[in-house]
């Protein structure tokens, strides 16, 4: 079975970008737009195995959807790759804190992207 | 925005350095050849149909518009192979992230001179002539860019600090990654 992937980001561009290259990777993908839909679907959805998270996004952003995450009992070992345009150290030193996986600054190469899944959670 | 604040000359020259470094970096990443109009130099922006909006605030505060044709949009939509053609929707979303991620290089090399400020979520709009130009005023530069024969155009706003000026010379950076650059923590 296929591990599933939860693309957490409010530019549909970016889900479709990232949704592709880890569908043909052999990756399951399933979408949020922003934080409280993502917060949702993690609370809703079984068997996700990771999420990669935007970080400015509308209603919830993705520093904030994270901590909640972290907070809840069955899922604070979920693990969480931050995708981002922001690349400020004392961002990413926080995300690591609150229990990140890692952090990408936009944009990347979709190689580069599977690489980090595939090391995360594996094939 | 109600404030005039001046932009000293030679911090505007800066921003201005800045902002065009930021705008080529970004549409030469996208795969665009990249070349400055000479200012002064009168160009026609009637075909531009697309413009994506991203605002900015903290210590300064404005906003970036980044507007072209559809045609250069769609060549820089990101794609992998077996992906589907961008639709009009799409695109629009991609027009926004442009502009989302243009504004993240113009704020990196901001915090290279000291200098952060929190962005907002981005917006796009499909219209007609989004690029003509208005008279400018203090604290808006308006940059043309040749992207192979077509044109983009850009307008960073920005309404400096109350007090001193934007970039203080003695202030440190402040830590940045890179574009591209991946961590695993």
């Amino acid at each position: 079975m296929s591990a599933k992937v939860l693309v957490v980001d409010d530019s549909r561009a970016i889900r479709q970008l990232v949704g592709t290259a880890l569908l043909q990777a052999g990756y399951e993908v399933i979408e949020a737009e922003d934080g409280q839909q993502g917060l949702s679907t993690i609370s809703t959805e079984r068997d996700i195995a990771m999420v990669i998270c935007d970080v400015n996004m509308p209603n919830m952003n993705g520093l904030e959807m994270l901590a909640a995450v972290k907070a809840q009992a069955n899922n604070s070992s979920l693990p969480v790759l931050m995708l981002t345009t922001e690349g400020k150290a004392d961002l990413i030193q926080q995300a690591k804190r609150c229990g990140a996986k890692g952090w990408i600054v936009k944009p990347f190469k979709p190689d580069q992207l599977v690489a980090a899944v595939r090391k995360i959670v594996g094939q | 925005m109600s404030e005039s604040r001046s932009l000293a000359h030679e911090q505007e020259d800066e921003v201005r350095r800045v902002v065009t470094e930021a705008c080529v970096d970004m549409l030469s990443a996208c795969g665009l050849p990249v070349g400055k109009i000479a200012a002064g130099r009168l160009v026609a922006l009637s075909e531009h149909d697309l413009a994506g909006f991203i605002g900015f605030t903290g210590r300064v505060r404005g906003s970036l518009i980044m507007a072209a044709s559809s045609r250069i949009f769609s060549a820089t939509f990101p794609t992998m192979p077996g992906s589907r053609q961008p639709t009009p929707d799409d695109l629009l979303d991609w027009v926004g992230e442009m502009a989302n991620q243009t504004l993240g290089r113009i704020k990196r090399r901001f915090c290279e001179r000291g200098l952060d400020f929190d962005t907002s979520t981005p917006t796009a709009v499909k219209g007609r002539h989004l690029g003509a130009r208005t008279p400018t005023r203090d604290g808006i530069i308006d940059l043309v860019l040749t992207a192979g024969d077509e044109l983009v155009s850009i307008c960073f706003e920005l309404v400096p600090p109350a007090t001193g000026p934007i970039f203080q010379g003695a202030v440190e950076a402040i830590p940045c990654s890179q574009e591209g650059d991946l961590v695993l923590f």
